[in-house]
């Protein structure tokens, strides 16, 4: 007769076993969505000083690119700097593989004057980069963007209007409106100083809430907004803006002269500004803080080569080259390992040889990784001179998971009932015909799952491969080609702050890559097991 | 065919000739210099269809070794190198400039701190913000590795004038090996200070941190360029004795110097060397 | 006749040389750890090497003191083993005997899943997660010894979980229709019946993921903190053995490079150490289910 305590002692415990293996869902569920929300979604804070409204005409003028530009609309600090030799190529504004060719019209010809205080403003003198072209009119312009994927002008929209052949064109918005402030404002008070706005900071600023900078964080001073002048280019800029335009002026200088000396000149003083101008009038603009979000991983970025280090384009080369290290490695591994476990079981007798051979497998079971990338290293990549490439990475990997393929192996042959081999024995099957046909089938779930394990710690391994594989993200050529795999990206991308975002979308590519390994494999056991 | 036209004037004007170059190249060095010696080999290869590069990014210490070693011809550092290793043969070519950042984690209500005071939290000497004129609030230093040609610098430049030549960082500080992981280290843990290359700042930004001015001076290229930033270094490309013209290293040296090469590391968010 | 005897023979030699692969890579690998590292005690002193606190490679007059390393890899992998184990036993025995089928289908997944992640993404997770909730619970930097194990006992789970359930599985049904019959109930059964058979597998598998643990690399350096100091307590930063040789490995030269070697060493024998000792004690678990676990 069972006592009722121990019945319930007996049921807590089973309740707690099944908690605790719950326990593990719920980890995976809490790790996969973390990482795959960090994957598929971004948002990042984003400092800046221009205001989030673009002209599409500013000045009469527009920017024009080819229409295989991927772009909505250009902060004036990019314009400023593709015509300053910042950029050479689209890579960094719009993510395309264009080389940049800025053009601008001849800055004597009256056009050109205008695309020169476009840019520069009005006092400073013009720091026109080495890269741009110049080209005599408007018509000479189009005709080179039309020519030139990866050409950009700026062109007076007039001439953009008669133009009978705009079809493959693209006029890109320009956002140039800031927010200038006296310099009083932004200096440091007991090494602090006035901090970055955010959307909500900024309409109270603008709308008249603040009273003083200490509000924001700043110095002890009143606020004192400037309202631009009525007819200048700055009041236009401001009144299209129509969100921008309920700032509650204080002071309405009469001139853009006077309004500019009144900005430097002003304690507290806070005002629109255009960037050329307030570049040309060393005026301290206001950092501005927006939260920018959007979708990670698209499919552009799976199918997409990488350029620069992998901050634009995409992982696909990276990706081949990790299916190109697991089927080596794999190769490799699989038949060793395998052979090494039936020799244990099946041919091995219990005896001082077998011992030493099973100390063998465990100690290299638990050789850490990272020597096995010191060795590796020194090894295979110096003294063999196999260089950084594919095989000195997947030979590295393939002595890594030898133990875990050996050892799984081990414990299903182990699994196999007695009775069958001796029924195969007994039938007249040699040895070899019985391990062929009869054991290995038996265990091959067993086997199967260990070649995963191996695969899943292969895929994942970092350590090693750093030293060993190499680093390039392009396409692996050969056996000694340097290959950039998924996990050693995805530590990259962190490490040398390349970006957060890209390294969280490989990680959710690699831990996909490794679902459907298993999802494959899982279908591959299923019906082995159907068929035994 | 236009871009055929110009991608042949870049090559002539960057290499000097038209030579034909070709073969694999195995560099490698800084992490630091990576980012614009990748744009660059990118650019470069487009132009020489038949160079294959690889840059092994591996640290400015394992670089030098490599080149000596011969396992590289062309080594990245940001650190100097020193007389023993140019004794050896080692030739370093100045191709850019660096600023080092201090950053902080957002809630570090603090936006100036004098070099004096920042020699001293990283030598362990100030270890509370309210020293600084921040909240009272202890002082988390995440520090870089060793290997790095930053952690070098960053003593060298910040802490021996107050601190003396020998490095006595402290040692309660947690270590990150990039300067990626700095940011990340520093945008997520309260109370923390660190420092990364300018080019990285913009990391430790998106990822919610923010950069100190120091002695009241902002960390923009237009401060580094006029010297008024106190934390600046030099970033090299090292070869083994000066290269060979037609040679895949010299072309690349060649290259980096010229106005397309100083654009592409000016597009990676470092320094170009001033025009003269 | 004759050929297909020589088959065999050819065909088990060839086995036999694919089961020396491990130990051939095993003694190639001690002996070139050995011939790097051990140089290093001409400099110094072994005794100054394992018990000093004192790691200042670069310094004018280097110095090579790795015991805050030591105790931070066996800190570290212990604490780490304090959470796993019960958890792993636990599923294991959970799997192997208790769960319907679509309970364990759906366990199963998830724990080989588990043991898919790569240990950079638990890198990236430990950093984002569980140290800001170590930081929000128990305070420090978040960047700490307690941040460390749990990633790791995260991360060996899996091998504890499969292991303790292949081995369970192993052992004979009439073991446990035999004690099922004697009247004892499931829980006895397991417990004194299963639990015991299984000894030898669960054992290499607590190993396996102790192995794993201590081996770790990329997940610890990203959330240990790496400093290398004495850990202070739970949520004081620590350098494993690992961390130390990675962090130093790129650019290490000289004597420098010699102590990381010799650092490997230290790491190895720990290991060797521990297989031994399990070894012995298998052996001596063994004698009393031999007839089970030997098939």
């Amino acid at each position: 007769m069972r006592r009722r305590g121990s019945v319930a002692r007996e049921r807590a415990a089973f309740g707690v076993i099944r908690g605790l293996s719950l326990l593990t869902i719920a980890i995976l569920a809490l790790i996969m969505g973390f990482i795959l929300y960090k994957g598929f979604r971004f948002s990042n804070e984003v400092r800046g000083t221009v205001l989030p409204y673009a002209e599409r005409s500013p000045d009469g003028l527009a920017l024009v690119v080819g229409g295989g530009i991927d772009l909505d609309s250009l902060d004036f600090p990019v314009l400023y700097g593709m015509y300053t030799d910042e950029y050479i190529n689209w890579a960094k504004i719009s993510a395309d593989d264009f080389d940049l060719l800025p053009i601008a019209i001849d800055p004597a010809k009256p056009d050109g004057s205008a695309t020169a205080k476009l840019l520069f403003g009005e006092s400073a003198d013009p720091q026109w980069g080495g890269l741009v072209k110049t080209v005599p009119d408007a018509a000479a312009a189009l005709a080179l963007l039309r020519s030139t994927p990866g050409a950009a002008a700026i062109l007076p929209v007039d001439a953009l209007r008669a133009s009978t052949d705009t079809k493959e064109l693209r006029v890109v918005p320009i956002r140039r409106l800031m927010l200038a402030a006296n310099e009083d404002v932004v200096a440091l008070v007991d090494n602090r100083s006035i901090e970055d706005l955010d959307d909500a900071a900024l309409a109270r600023l603008m709308g008249g809430a603040v009273k003083n900078w200490k509000e924001l964080g700043g110095p002890d001073l009143t606020v004192k907004i400037l309202s631009p002048p009525a007819g200048s280019t700055l009041a236009a800029a401001v009144a299209s803006g129509r969100p921008l335009s309920a700032a509650k002026a204080s002071i309405a200088p009469p001139s853009m002269a006077a309004y500019e000396t009144a900005l430097s000149g002003t304690s507290g003083a806070v005002g629109y500004s255009l960037a050329a101008d307030a570049q040309a009038a060393g005026l301290a603009p206001l950092t501005l803080k927006t939260v920018e979000s959007g979708w990670n991983l698209t499919w552009k970025y799976l199918v997409e080569a990488p350029r620069l280090s992998g901050k634009v384009g995409g992982i696909s080369t990276i990706i081949l080259n990790t299916l190109l290290m697991l089927a080596l490695t794999i190769l490799i591994a699989a038949p060793i390992g395998v052979a090494a476990a039936v020799y244990l079981i099946e041919y091995a007798k219990q005896g001082p040889l077998i011992r030493v051979l099973r100390l063998g497998t465990e100690t290299l079971a638990g050789i850490p990784s990272i020597i096995f990338g010191l060795f590796g290293f020194l090894f295979f990549v110096n003294i063999l001179h196999f260089g950084f490439g594919l095989l000195s990475g997947c030979l590295t990997l393939t002595l890594m998971i030898l133990p875990t393929i050996v050892r799984t192996s081990e414990e299903a042959l182990k699994a196999v009932p007695r009775s069958l081999r001796e029924g195969s024995l007994a039938l007249g099957a040699t040895k070899l015909q019985t391990v062929l046909r009869v054991t290995i089938p038996a265990a091959a779930p067993g086997i199967l799952t260990g070649l995963i394990l191996g695969v899943g710690r292969a895929v994942g391994e970092t350590a090693a491969l750093l030293f060993t594989m190499g680093s390039d993200y392009k396409l692996a050529k050969g056996l000694f080609s340097s290959a950039r795999v998924l996990s050693s990206h995805v530590y990259l991308l962190f490490a040398e702050g390349i970006s957060f975002d890209r390294a969280f979308s490989t990680a959710t590519v690699l831990i996909l890559v490794v679902l459907v390994f298993n999802f494959a494999a899982r279908r591959l056991v299923g019906r082995m097991g159907g068929v035994k | 065919m236009k871009k055929i036209v110009a991608a042949v004037l870049g090559l002539a004007l960057a290499a000097g000739a038209f030579a034909q170059l070709s073969g694999n190249q195995t560099w490698g060095g800084s992490t630091t210099v990576a980012p614009f010696v990748y744009a660059a080999i990118e650019q470069f290869q487009k132009d020489n269809p038949g160079v294959k590069i690889s840059y092994e990014a591996t640290g400015s210490g394992a670089g030098l070794s490599s080149l000596l070693a011969g396992q590289y011809s062309l080594a990245g550092s940001s650190a100097v190198v020193t007389a023993e290793q140019q004794a050896k043969g080692a030739l370093p070519t100045v191709v850019a400039f660096d600023g080092l950042t201090p950053v902080v984690n957002k809630n570090v209500k603090l936006s100036n701190i004098s070099k004096v005071n920042l020699a001293a939290v990283f030598a362990g000497k100030i270890t509370n913000w309210k020293d600084l004129g921040g909240q009272d609030m202890k002082i988390v230093v995440v520090n870089r590795d060793e290997s790095s040609g930053t952690y070098a610098s960053f003593w060298d430049i910040v802490c021996v004038p107050t601190q003396g030549k020998a490095r006595a960082y402290t040692k309660d500080a947690i270590v990150a090996k990039e300067n990626g992981e700095v940011a990340a280290k520093v945008a997520s843990t309260p109370g923390s200070i660190g420092y990364v290359g300018m080019a990285f700042a913009e990391e430790v930004i998106k990822a919610g941190g923010r950069s100190l001015m120091v002695d009241g001076v902002k960390d923009t290229v237009a401060n580094v360029l006029s010297k008024k930033w106190p934390i600046s270094r030099e970033l090299y490309l090292v070869t083994m004795g000066v290269p060979k013209d037609g040679t895949v290293e010299k072309a690349f040296v060649d290259y980096l110097l010229s106005p397309k090469g100083q654009a592409i590391v000016k597009s990676t968010d470092f320094i170009p060397l001033p025009k003269n | 006749m004759k050929r297909r005897i020589l088959f065999e023979k050819g065909a088990e030699a060839l086995l036999f040389a694919c089961a020396l692969v491990s130990i051939l890579t095993v003694v190639f690998i001690t002996v070139f750890l050995f011939q790097r590292g051990l140089p290093l005690f001409a400099k110094t002193s072994m005794a100054a090497f394992l018990f000093g606190t004192n790691w200042e490679p670069t310094a004018a007059t280097p110095h090579y003191g790795i015991l805050s390393f030591i105790l931070g890899s066996v800190y570290v992998t212990g604490l780490s083993l304090v959470f796993a184990v019960p958890v792993g036993l636990s599923v294991g025995i959970y799997l192997a005997e208790l769960a319907d089928k679509q309970a364990s289908r759906g366990i199963r997944a998830a724990v080989e899943i588990l043991a898919g992640i790569p240990s950079v993404i638990y890198g990236l997770f430990g950093i984002a997660i569980i140290s800001s909730v170590t930081r929000t619970l128990f305070g420090g930097s978040g960047y700490s010894l307690l941040s460390a194990s749990i990633v790791l006992a995260i991360m060996t789970l899996p091998t504890i979980i499969n292991v303790t359930e292949v081995s369970l599985r192993a052992v004979p049904r009439e073991l446990k229709e035999g004690s099922l019959a004697l009247g004892a109930t499931h829980w006895q059964t397991i417990v004194r019946v299963l639990v015991p058979a299984a000894r030898s597998g669960i054992i290499a598998g607590v190993v396996l993921g102790m192995g794993r643990a201590i081996g770790e690399t990329m997940a610890v350096l990203m959330v240990g903190g790496n400093a290398p100091i004495m850990p202070s307590g739970l949520t004081g930063k620590v350098r494993t053995l690992t961390m130390n040789i990675i962090t130093d490995m790129s650019y290490a030269k000289g004597d420098h490079l010699t102590s990381l070697f010799a650092t490997g060493i230290v790491l190895f024998v720990f290991i060797l150490a521990l297989n031994l000792t399990v070894q012995l004690a298998l052996k001596r678990s063994i004698s009393g289910t031999e007839g089970s676990a030997g098939a």
